[in-house]
């Protein structure tokens, strides 16, 4: 599966990477907001994975801003902000699921196996 | 200490109030009324038989009289005084359903008694202020959470990445080193937390020694830029060697500069360095740490050193709950010193941390909680360092 990570902290976003690459999957990582949409927008992916807090433009940001686009790709959003608002403000800009920072490998790859399985 | 109705007490006073008037007036009545009566009698006026009747008549009249305006005067001041102290009632039963925790509750009273309007804005205002401290309270958490979970999330993920499968020895080694940084990271939060408790309860006391500028800076910088952030460092040759070492709390000192870099190092722009130079006057040795980034507007300056206070420029990020510029502060404030931001030369932020060579005995007062939530001083009183 193409996965695209958007994700500013670069250790993450390498983890990630590495992590998601060693299971198959294809990996391409963008550290800012901006960066991550251009991406999205210019290639075809079959999934995003997305952090909240971002330099430039925020994670519910970019979901608005994929969404107005066209973009009907799941998207993922992946924070360590982990508030009842945060999750549902995350999610109502168009994310499709929420994992809270710090996570177990087995419970992305569990999330990603299933927009595997749908799509 | 029993406490009473003030309706009860507002009508027991105004009743014994009207009570003891009316007998002061009656009695003075009577006497006059009395006196006259004797004096026509003795100017044979009246027979003595007809003045005792007159006078009893005076005496039982009186009395009724007395008794019903007692009467009229509690029955009156009850119903005045329950009315004007309703408003306060329809107070304290909306103050009593006020939920702790839920913002933007506030007291709806309509009155027309001055005091009692009074008491709603004073209450409304109480809340306003409660509602504030507890937004930045949440926040705080939120921000904090946000930054211990970041580190955490490297270290777990980093260990099941490298245990996925197996790897080069290198890339093991530096799954260790890259947990080393994120320990760092931890233990820094962790440090400044401590501190800044021990702040807030007035039980931050500097250990004073001399202290090894140089090697306390190469160490702090050694370990900023592990991550690989760039800095600078500018400490003149020999200056260590001076005849009047600096006297400070080399592990509080230590903290206070790795935060001032760990601030400048996340707002640097990539591939450029962090300036930190180090200048010492006879009496003061001043600290100066100063990125390259696009600044803090200069309205907020003064807002920099409030525990949880982040600029626009951090908003957005991962990281920083705004703890460090905090912990500046109130290092700079214990040990009597002085702490200036403002914008250097490349258009980034420079903190400059002055530093008395000697501790002062009359150190300014350490901020209460409340003043420190307000906003901790940026300069501690001139007065506080060597002129």
């Amino acid at each position: 599966m193409r996965i695209l990570v958007i994700e500013d902290d670069r250790k993450i976003a390498l983890l990630l990477a590495e992590a998601l690459g060693d299971v198959g999957h294809d990996v391409t990582v963008c550290l800012t907001g901006r960066e991550g949409l251009a991406q999205a927008l210019s290639r075809s992916f079959s999934l995003v994975l997305l952090d909240y807090m971002l330099p430039d433009v925020d994670g519910p940001g970019v979901v608005r801003a994929m969404r107005s686009a066209g973009l009907d790709l799941p998207i993922l959003m992946v924070s360590a902000r982990d508030a009842a608002s945060d999750i549902a403000d995350g999610l109502a800009s168009g994310a499709d699921d929420y994992l809270t920072k710090p996570f177990r490998l087995d419970d992305l790859f569990a999330k990603v196996g299933a927009w595997e399985a749908t799509a | 200490m029993p406490r009473r109705s003030l309706l009860a007490i507002v009508v027991v006073r105004v009743a014994l109030t009207v009570a003891v008037a009316f007998t002061i007036a009656a009695a003075w009545g009577y006497a006059g009324m009395r006196r006259s009566l004797v004096e026509d009698l003795d100017r044979g006026r009246w027979e003595s038989e007809g003045v005792d009747a007159a006078l009893d008549r005076a005496r039982r009249q009186l009395a009724i009289v007395g008794v019903v305006a007692t009467l009229a005067a509690v029955a009156g001041s009850w119903l005045l005084t329950r009315k004007a102290l309703g408003s306060i009632v329809d107070v304290a039963a909306q103050a009593r359903s006020v939920e702790g925790g839920t913002v933007g509750q506030r007291i709806r009273v309509e009155t027309t008694v001055r005091e009692s309007a009074e008491l709603v804005r004073v209450l409304n205002d109480l809340l306003e202020r409660l509602d504030r401290a507890f937004e930045w309270q949440r926040r705080l958490i939120a921000d904090l959470g946000h930054d211990i979970r970041t580190p955490i999330t490297v270290l777990r993920a980093g260990a099941e990445a490298a245990l996925l499968r197996d790897r080069p020895a290198e890339r093991y080694r530096e799954v260790i080193a890259g947990s080393l940084e994120e320990i760092d990271r931890l233990a820094l939060i962790s440090d400044s937390l401590l501190l800044l408790a021990r702040f807030e309860a007035g039980a931050l006391d500097p250990v004073h020694e001399p202290v090894a500028v140089a090697p306390l800076l190469a160490d702090v910088v050694a370990r900023s830029t592990s991550a690989g952030g760039i800095v600078s460092l500018d400490v003149p040759a020999g200056f260590d060697g001076s005849a009047q070492p600096l006297l400070a709390d080399s592990r509080m000192l230590g903290l206070a500069v790795e935060e001032l870099l760990h601030n400048a190092i996340a707002h640097n722009p990539p591939g450029t360095p962090v300036a930190v130079t180090v200048r010492g006057e006879p009496d003061t040795v001043t600290f100066s740490v100063e990125d390259r980034g696009r600044g803090v507007d200069p309205a907020v300056l003064p807002r920099l050193f409030e525990l949880g206070f982040r600029t626009d420029r951090a908003r957005g990020r991962s990281g920083g709950a705004g703890l460090g510029l905090t912990v500046v502060a109130a290092v700079t404030a214990v040990h009597g010193g002085r702490v200036l931001a403002a914008a250097g030369p490349s258009g980034g932020l420079r903190v400059s941390l002055t530093l008395p060579r000697v501790p002062h005995e009359n150190r300014p007062l350490k901020p209460s909680p409340a003043a420190q939530r307000a906003g901790l001083p940026i300069v501690t009183p001139a007065a506080a360092l060597p002129s």
